[in-house]
């Protein structure tokens, strides 16, 4: 029952991404936080709670999010499940491995948040949609170690 | 030979008893004697300081370290002072633009900001329960700031002039040339759809068309910061720098119309 401590800490992740993690922006980007709990969600519970936690998790970005509700909610979840086969083939333990996974991670979901934005008639420059899929990447990927040592004591 | 004698000495202290009166009586000699004096008066003080400081030396550490320490207060205190001045600063602005508004406007204070970076929204601290709707445009007394998308009862959220998917009817100030002002998810807006040969020019201010009856007509959206034509080269769109610091908006109005 432990592992249920995971979800405050979702929450907790969740209103820092939309209050603190403010003062982190650099070049527009900014850490993804709750995509950070998805992947440690997949990487140390089992199926099941990951899909959960990345449905929580997923809710909870789309609630503070504008246009169509729902698609964080749905791919978060998605995430989760590729994260926890690939780590059933894979061990993935270091710091460096799971920063990269991460970062992996954050490309692909702010690719298709782009394709699919861009497919429903926003006009996003090409420069705009690559420093965004770059850099928030790369900020998500350098923030993961600590959001995982946080989020250790509801797991170990 | 001089000798210290009783009587040597009640001379020299009779002299010296004179020379001070006549010191504070006659104010030219106050001064060359005071600079005299002040060489083996600094002397003396320094020396008594540093003795002062072996002497006192467990005493003056305490004393340091509780000094220390309150400084570091007073500074922290100091740096939330200023923040509050600087709130107050604001705040007296956003008041007087409220009384001076030909229109009513609710006052409400950013509490939170897009979770991702593909919107340019932010949260406020009033919804509907303070008359706060859907589609109302959101101001500062700097200028446009956006649009309310969603309503809750105690919050709401807005979306930026620098959003992709909000769009502002909006003309150039001093030609008149209309256009449609856009965002870019950057600092900067878009005005396209101007004809080729627009009369525009940089540095030309860009207001609310008024057209859109959510907008104050005339409400201030930037400056032109540059000038350029579209892919097709069938018309011209230009750069705008907001009016509005986006990306650092603390408090906004609400326009009702």
């Amino acid at each position: 029952m432990k592992k249920w401590n995971f979800l405050p800490i979702i929450l907790v992740l969740g209103l820092l991404q939309v209050t603190i993690l403010d003062y982190l922006r650099f070049f527009y980007a900014r850490p993804d936080l709750l995509l950070i709990s998805v992947a440690v969600a997949a990487l140390v519970f089992d199926l099941r709670s990951s899909l959960i936690f990345g449905l929580f998790a997923g809710l909870l970005k789309d609630v503070f999010s504008p246009g169509v509700f729902g698609l964080n909610t749905v791919l978060f979840p998605l995430w989760g499940y590729l994260v926890f086969r690939l780590s059933r083939l894979i061990p993935i333990e270091e710091d460096i491995l799971r920063m990269g996974l991460v970062f992996i991670l954050t490309v692909l979901h702010n690719a298709v948040m782009g394709v699919l934005l861009i497919s429903q008639g926003e006009m996003i420059s090409f420069g705009i949609f690559l420093r965004i899929v770059v850099v928030q990447a790369i900020l998500t990927a350098l923030v993961s170690p600590l959001v995982f040592k946080l989020s250790k004591p509801a797991y170990s | 030979m001089f000798k210290l004698e009783r009587k040597n000495l009640i001379i020299v202290a009779i002299a010296c008893f004179f020379i001070v009166i006549a010191a504070s009586i006659i104010p030219a000699l106050r001064s060359p004697s005071l600079s005299t004096l002040k060489f083996p008066l600094n002397l003396l003080s320094a020396l008594r300081r540093e003795y002062g400081g072996f002497i006192y030396y467990r005493r003056n550490l305490l004393e340091m370290e509780r000094l220390q320490k309150q400084a570091g207060l007073l500074r922290s205190k100091l740096n939330l002072t200023n923040e509050i001045y600087l709130e107050n600063a604001r705040l007296k602005e956003a008041l007087s633009f409220k009384q001076k508004a030909p229109f009513k406007v609710i006052a409400a204070r950013v509490i939170g900001r897009s979770p991702d970076s593909w919107a340019s929204i932010i949260i406020i601290d009033k919804g509907t329960s303070s008359g706060i709707r859907r589609g109302m445009a959101a101001i500062t007394y700097l200028g446009l700031a956006g649009r309310v998308i969603e309503a809750g009862d105690f919050a709401a959220k807005i979306m930026l002039i620098n959003d992709p998917n909000l769009g502002v009817s909006s003309i150039v100030q001093r030609s008149r040339q209309e256009g449609l002002v856009t965002g870019t998810l950057g600092n900067n807006l878009i005005l396209r759809y101007l004809p080729e040969g627009s009369d525009i020019k940089v540095g030309d201010t860009v207001v609310t068309s008024g057209l859109n009856a959510i907008y104050p007509k005339g409400t201030l959206i930037g400056t032109i910061a540059d000038i350029g034509k579209e892919f097709s080269g069938l018309s011209t769109y230009a750069i705008i720098k907001p009016a509005v610091n986006l990306a650092n908006i603390e408090e906004v109005l609400i326009v009702v119309p």
